[in-house]
């Protein structure tokens, strides 16, 4: 009986709590000033995007190592950097926008930094009219469709029909096997690509295969064969790998384009290929991390920036780590936190241009006509032209089961014009 | 060839994964007559168990894999038994589906929650998070060695993981076999299955042998959990996902049969890999390329095979869909403005809060705030369709999500412009967009026909199948038609941006705004402003709101709640059920498509990802929690999705205070934790927590009323004793007391507030048979019921051999030696003869007794006693008895509907066990059978024993009264 009671009693008390909207909720940090989020003395953002992966591993980190290093130096312009808090939208474009407004709305911050998320969207929008700048990881539609969003390797996503796409995957394969003196490179070489079968899967696909046939690559296999994760996983993988494995006439193509979701690759796609006895080249473009070597063993790592394992070569790199140590000391150091560190950094560099009297109008004015980039790390990224298309830079990594090694330096190529395609076959 | 070989056998061996859970799931429901939608959960919670045993602390993975099959799932499941298989089995249909799905939501997050919040935040310990893990892209293993041994059969590869998952569904499935059909406790799960309330009867204790079960499933599904771990990686949507996978292979088992459900799921595995590899050649190209179709290809499957099995089942559940009685409205008393005022009180103040009403700083809502109250609102509209549908309608539907992306796509459509006719007024066709009303309209027409279409496709199946059905079709639309671009613009979605709803030269809009909101307003509706968000959800809410309340009270609700109660009853009154399920199913699918437009608006853009089917499954959670049955539940509901994580900030923060509260409070794994258990809740309280309000003060009415009853009763009797001049311990109205065995004293009992037996004493010694007549409804069944214990007497106490066993289970009675034959034969008949004669004898010497009585049975040893005629049924359910008499043998119509030979057999037993020195207690119609078998007769009449007396004294005079109901002499 009492506890039934106390039940309602709770429940009528949330409902009326609401209601009379007693208090806390409703002091928070909303600063009724001229300026949102920059005060004399400091400016506020916050991070944006799926707690697991971004902010559990690194996002914040990064952002915060960059952050220390300048406030250490006096701030931007006398301001000392502020990060308040990260908005987790549980992988949801509907909690994405919740808490894009709750950090511009309560919290009150002057830009968003970093967003790493796919499902930047409608926040996007909401970030436009509200005049929020947002610095990040453009892995969503946001960072292409509006324009106060600014991601460091520019616009990855761009909507159908793709025209441009950046080389950079087909080319650094090419490199991979130029370093492996093979003069010819890619050219004549046999591909493979597989996706999941879903809308993304295909659309990432058609630039895959265009990239790779840009550097002189064969395609024999192009097909969005592989079933999503969802709702159920993929609990076979023998098929596809069977496919792939006589994809070129009844033997397997020099590389495969594993175009495919996290979900799989950990399930173990790259370890079915092994078993099989693939010894070409496998790449994705998603699964690097130091504690992923064993699940990615023998495959190549598209990354979009320098890693550490780039630090003895790239001085920034080196620079990142130390940073990093400072304010983590021992912490991992994932994707994320590389990418929170390079948006921080991005952002630092629009603060400054913006004058010495910044607001979020002037920040972004300053970040739409820059030029962002870290020699051998990351970029250059050059805005406006990023609204529409990526940074055609980045590095491959390789693992062999126990530890990562950068394969091709981290080096930029150009875009391509994607030329058969006017919308994507259905 | 070979590459068809290849891919069956690597499909066979994947397959048992599905073949654990299928099986598991077929094993649960039929011997709880629950559906556990949270098998996939419970495994993830053992595989969680085993992951922090084996990775977060370092033990072994063989002590590691013991203590969590055999220690952790056990506890696990006991704990779940009593919180909400036990009370679960009794409560209605929907609240039996409803309930396992709050464990889908609730169980990961609370085993995460409490190991990654909990752990850290108030016992210092810094568990290993899986997710985190995960996140990393690092390898959470199974069992067995770190390195993964690899074997080659041939060209295919297999790793000892998946030959582990082999060899453990084959051997789940052996283990599942012999305990089934080699064990009692197996024999026993059989028995509930087939007859439960028979089982009772028969002596077994059916809540415990549902325990068993329950445990069993467990056990397999904890070590399925643990087996796939290498491939799932504990993701802990996987592990709920590959229970909608396997509804394949529970569909084909037709939900009973556990050795098909185990071949279904190797089918399964097989079918997956026959279609990667061949559908491209066998089906047509446009079929091939259809984004997403493939890996759907069997849930088409899932949804063909609960057709087909539910034509089969139709007949059986007839039945039981009659019991469905509407909840007691405890505010039943109250006048009708009482119960609307706190309803009128909450809004007034809600729309203050909101609209900034009142000048002081804490009565008005910010932006935010105001944003999450407009999205409450939005939602609410949505969980009023789920009222509809799930409250009036009694139907779980589970596709109501896909409802709301129809809705949302359409209006996104018909906002781009150019769509519409153009001699619609505010069509839009020139330079502005339509108009939102327009939006809204297309969105609820379109979402209407999707709903009529689906609830043809469903609308016959009874009430699991048609939940199932429903949420096989919500994926399998999400997965195919949502994901086709120029239907859901992938990742984008569609875009609703700055809508109107201006009605020019009609000023009624502008007057409204002008009218609610203070301050000066721009004359319009402005939807980027959420206060404007809130007015236009009040509005919708309560027209709907109001629409539902009409819709109650009309012939049509009327025809609707008649359907619901009981189909075949409503079927006779010229309803067409099918008809109505469309209507509401339509209905409800409208309202959900408008809440989608809403949706949409507010959060400027609606994808399929807005609203997909696990979501769907939350808020379905969230709903019932509340209350499905009232809008008042939907907008409670609405407003605690949309704002429950700043509830729990401010109330962990602000009132109670402290980082341990706002640190276990804040974390995303919490809400699911809450709105998972309030589903649980269902289990207790089967129409959410409004119904709870007024509750307490109708539980002591009512108990009150029934001591005055019983009270009342009571004083009756003994007045009646003074009148009557006897002592009141020594009346017993028909037979002696002295030395007897069975004593029925003083009876009083009914059904609910029907009271049927008003003082019934009687009393069978050793050896004796008391035979029981009377017409139709005299309470001569219930006499039964009574000494048997299926029926609790108000007041009166039953004795057996001289103990007071009033409040014994049938079961315990029937294992102190009380034997009950009811009306329709006391036979199991799913199961052979011999197996129905195990339940009873034990001993092999007791066994060859009955085969010698009755060498008939003998020839029929392995029949199933279903196939056995009338007779040769009646000798089974008497066959025991007469291999070890009971002290106590009741037979409740025992020649009813035989043949005159086969009658004569069973009086001949009968006379049999009065002379191994039973007592026997005799209901019976043919009265020339009952003399030449009694001693003593009884008559009874209207619940009470008029006559009673030796044989030899019953005459043709008394007789002819009692059965033609004359008042008695």
């Amino acid at each position: 009986m009492k506890r039934r009671k106390l039940v309602t009693v709770i429940a009528v008390t949330a409902a009326m709590g609401l209601a009379l909207g007693v208090g806390g909720v409703a002091n928070a940090r909303v600063k009724s000033q001229e300026v949102r989020g920059i005060t004399d003395d400091e400016v506020l953002v916050g991070g944006l995007g799926p707690s697991y992966p971004f902010r559990e591993f690194g996002g914040e980190t990064g952002v915060l190592a960059r952050f220390e290093v300048e406030n250490q130096n006096g701030g931007v312009n006398g301001r000392e950097l502020t990060y308040v808090g990260w908005g987790d939208d549980q992988n949801s474009a509907d909690t994405n926008l919740a808490e894009a407004r709750r950090l511009v709305e309560q919290e009150g911050v002057a830009a968003l930094v970093p967003v790493l998320s796919p499902n930047y969207l409608s926040a996007a929008e909401y970030a436009e009219q509200q005049h929020v700048p947002a610095f990040g990881w453009g892995i969503s539609r946001g960072f292409c469709e509006t324009t106060y969003a600014f991601g460091f390797s520019g616009c990855l996503t761009p909507p159908p029909p793709v025209k441009v796409a950046s080389n950079t995957w087909g080319s650094l394969i090419d490199e991979a096997f130029k370093s492996e003196g093979d003069a010819d490179g890619a050219d004549g070489k046999t591909a493979a690509v597989i996706s999941e079968d879903n809308d993304s899967g295909r659309a990432g696909k058609v630039v895959v295969v265009a990239t790779a046939e840009a550097v002189g690559m064969e395609i024999v296999y192009d097909e969005s064969s592989l079933p999503p994760p969802d709702p159920a996983p993929v609990t076979d993988f023998s098929p596809y790998v069977t496919e792939l494995m006589t994809a070129n006439d009844g033997e397997p193509p020099d590389v495969i384009f594993l175009v495919i979701s996290q979900d799989n690759l950990q399930g173990g796609f790259q370890v079915a290929l092994n078993d099989a006895g693939f010894d070409g080249i496998a790449t994705n473009a998603v699964l690097y991390s130091p504690l992923a070597t064993g699940l990615v063993t023998g495959g190549s790592v598209l990354t979009q920036f320098a890693t550490p394992e780039a630090a003895a070569d790239v001085p920034a790199v080196q620079e990142f780590l130390d940073a990093v140590e400072a304010v983590a000391p021992g912490e991992v150091i994932n994707q994320p936190t590389i990418a929170g560190y390079v948006a921080a950094d991005m952002f630092i560099q629009a603060l400054e241009a913006a004058g010495k009297n910044p607001t979020p109008e002037k920040i972004q004015k300053a970040a739409a006509k820059m030029t962002y980039g870290i020699d051998g790390f990351v970029g250059p990224t050059k805005y406006p032209k990023g609204f529409k298309a990526g940074t055609p830079c980045g590095q491959l990594v390789a693992s062999d089961g126990t530890e990562w090694t950068v394969q091709v330096p981290f080096q930029c190529f150009s875009n391509i014009k994607i030329p058969s395609l006017k919308k994507i076959k259905y | 060839m070979e590459r068809f070989l290849n891919l069956t056998v690597s499909g066979l061996v994947t397959g048992a994964i599905y073949s654990i859970m299928a099986s598991g799931l077929v094993l649960t429901y039929q011997t709880s007559g629950i559906f556990n939608f949270g098998h996939g959960a419970v495994a993830f919670a053992v595989a969680y168990f085993y992951f922090q045993l084996h990775s977060g602390e370092g033990i072994h993975w063989v002590p590691s894999l013991i203590l969590s099959v055999l220690v952790f799932a056990p506890l696990l499941g006991l704990l779940l038994d009593r919180v909400l298989m036990r009370r679960l089995s009794a409560a209605p249909v929907y609240a039996r589906i409803v309930g396992t799905i709050g464990l889908v939501v609730a169980l990961p997050a609370l085993i995460q929650w409490l190991a990654e919040v909990f752990a850290d935040v108030v016992l210092g310990l810094e568990l290993q998070s899986a997710r985190g893990l995960r996140a990393t892209g690092a390898e959470i293993p199974g069992i067995g060695p770190e390195k993964r041994e690899v074997f080659h059969i041939g060209d295919i590869v297999l790793d000892h993981h998946k030959l582990a998952i082999f060899i453990a569904a084959a051997l789940s499935a052996l283990i599942l076999w012999a305990v089934l059909r080699k064990t009692r406790i197996g024999l026993a799960m059989r028995v509930v299955v087939d007859r439960r309330e028979l089982a009772g009867l028969r002596g077994i204790n059916e809540a415990r042998t549902s325990q068993a079960a329950w445990v069993l499933t467990m056990m397999l599904a904890g070590l399925a959990g643990v087996l796939v771990t290498p491939i799932f990686q504990l993701a802990d949507y996987q592990y709920t996902g590959i229970v909608y996978a396997s509804l394949f292979a529970v569909a084909l088992s037709g939900l009973r049969s556990i050795p098909i459900a185990f071949a279904g799921g190797l089918v399964l595995g097989v079918m997956q890999n026959l279609i990667a590899g061949y559908s491209d050649e066998i089906l047509p190209d446009f079929v091939a390329k259809l984004s997403g179709l493939k890996p759907s290809l069997p849930l088409l499957g899932t949804l063909l095979l609960l057709f087909v099995q539910a034509g089969r089942v139709k007949a059986r559940e007839a039945g039981s869909v009659a019991d469905e009685r509407p909840p007691t409205d405890y505010r039943a008393g109250l006048p009708a403005w009482r119960r609307r005022l706190p309803w009128i009180v909450f809004t007034l103040l809600l729309a203050a809060f909101s609209f900034q009403w009142f000048d002081a700083g804490w009565a008005q809502a910010d932006t935010y705030e105001t944003g999450l109250i407009a999205k409450g609102l939005v939602v609410g509209v949505i969980f009023l369709s789920f009222v509809v549908v799930t409250g009036v309608g009694g139907m779980v539907s589970l596709a109501q999500g896909t409802f709301v992306v129809v809705g949302g796509f359409s209006a996104g459509y018909v906002l781009e412009g150019k769509v519409l006719p153009d001699w619609l007024p505010f069509a839009g066709n020139g330079d502005e967009s339509p108009n939102f009303l327009w939006a809204l309209i297309v969105a609820a027409l379109v979402a209407a026909a999707i709903g009529a279409v689906i609830s043809v496709l469903v609308r016959r199946l009874g009430a699991l199948y048609l939940a199932l059905g429903t949420l096989v079709l919500a994926f399998f639309t999400h997965y195919t038609f949502f994901d086709y671009e120029p239907i859901g613009r992938s990742s984008l979605g569609w875009f609703i941006r700055q809508p109107t709803l201006d009605l020019d030269g009609v000023p009624l809009v502008g007057s409204a705004v002008d009218w609610v909101l203070p301050g000066p307003q721009s004359g319009g509706l402005e939807f980027r402003l959420t206060q404007h968000q809130v007015l236009l959800g009040f509005v919708f809410f309560g027209l709907f709101a109001l629409m539902i309340h009409c819709l109650f009270r009309s012939p049509t609700g009327r025809a609707m709640l008649a359907v619901r109660s009981s189909e075949v009853a409503a079927r006779t009154a010229g309803i067409s059920p099918a008809k109505q399920k469309m209507t509401l199913f339509a209905l409800s699918a409208a309202i959900a498509g408008v809440g989608g437009a809403l949706f949409g608006m507010i959060n400027i853009t609606i994808t399929r990802g807005s609203a997909d089917p696990r979501l769907a499954l939350v808020w379905l959670t969230i709903a019932v929690t509340f209350g499905i049955r009232r809008p008042g539940g939907a907008l409670l509901g609405g407003l605690a999705f949309a704002c429950s994580q700043q509830i729990f900030a401010w109330l962990g923060g602000d009132v109670i205070g402290g980082d341990t509260v706002t640190a276990l409070t804040t974390s995303d794994l919490f809400t699911p934790i809450l709105f998972g258990l309030g589903a649980i809740n269902l289990a207790k309280n089967p129409d959410g927590l409004l119904a709870l309000v007024g509750h307490e003060r109708a539980q002591k009415r009512l108990e009150r009323e029934r001591k005055a009853r019983i009270a009342a009763a009571e004083a009756d009797l003994e007045g009646k004793h003074e009148e009557e001049g006897e002592p009141s311990t020594a009346r017993i109205d028909a037979g002696t007391r002295e030395g007897a065995t069975l004593v029925l004293d003083r009876i009083v009992a009914g059904y609910g507030e029907v009271e049927v037996l008003h003082d019934v004493s009687l009393a069978v010694q050793p050896g004796e048979i008391v035979a029981l007549l009377g017409a139709n409804g005299a309470g001569k069944s219930t006499v039964c019921a009574v000494a048997a214990g299926a029926l609790t007497p108000t007041s009166g106490q039953v004795l057996l051999a001289g103990e007071d066993v009033t409040d014994h289970a049938p079961h315990q009675r029937a294992r102190e030696g009380l034997l009950l034959v009811p009306e329709a034969r006391g036979i199991f008949p799913g199961l052979t003869v011999e197996e129905n004669l195990q339940v009873l004898l034990r001993a092999d010497e007791e066994m060859r007794k009955a085969y010698e009585r009755f060498p008939i049975l003998d020839e029929r040893r392995h029949q199933l006693a279903g196939l056995l005629s009338g007779g040769e049924q009646q000798m089974l359910s008497l066959a025991p008895a007469l291999a070890q008499p009971p002290k106590v043998f009741i037979a409740d119509e025992p020649t009813l509907g035989l043949a005159p030979l086969a009658a004569e057999v069973v009086v001949e037993a009968i006379r049999e066990l009065k002379e191994l020195g039973s007592a026997v207690l005799l209901v019976e119609e043919k009265a020339r059978e009952v003399m030449q078998l009694a001693d003593t007769v009884a008559f009874m009449e209207l619940g009470r024993i008029v006559w009673s007396g030796p044989r030899d004294e019953a005459d043709a005079e008394r007789l002819a009264a009692a059965y033609l109901g004359a008042p008695s002499a």
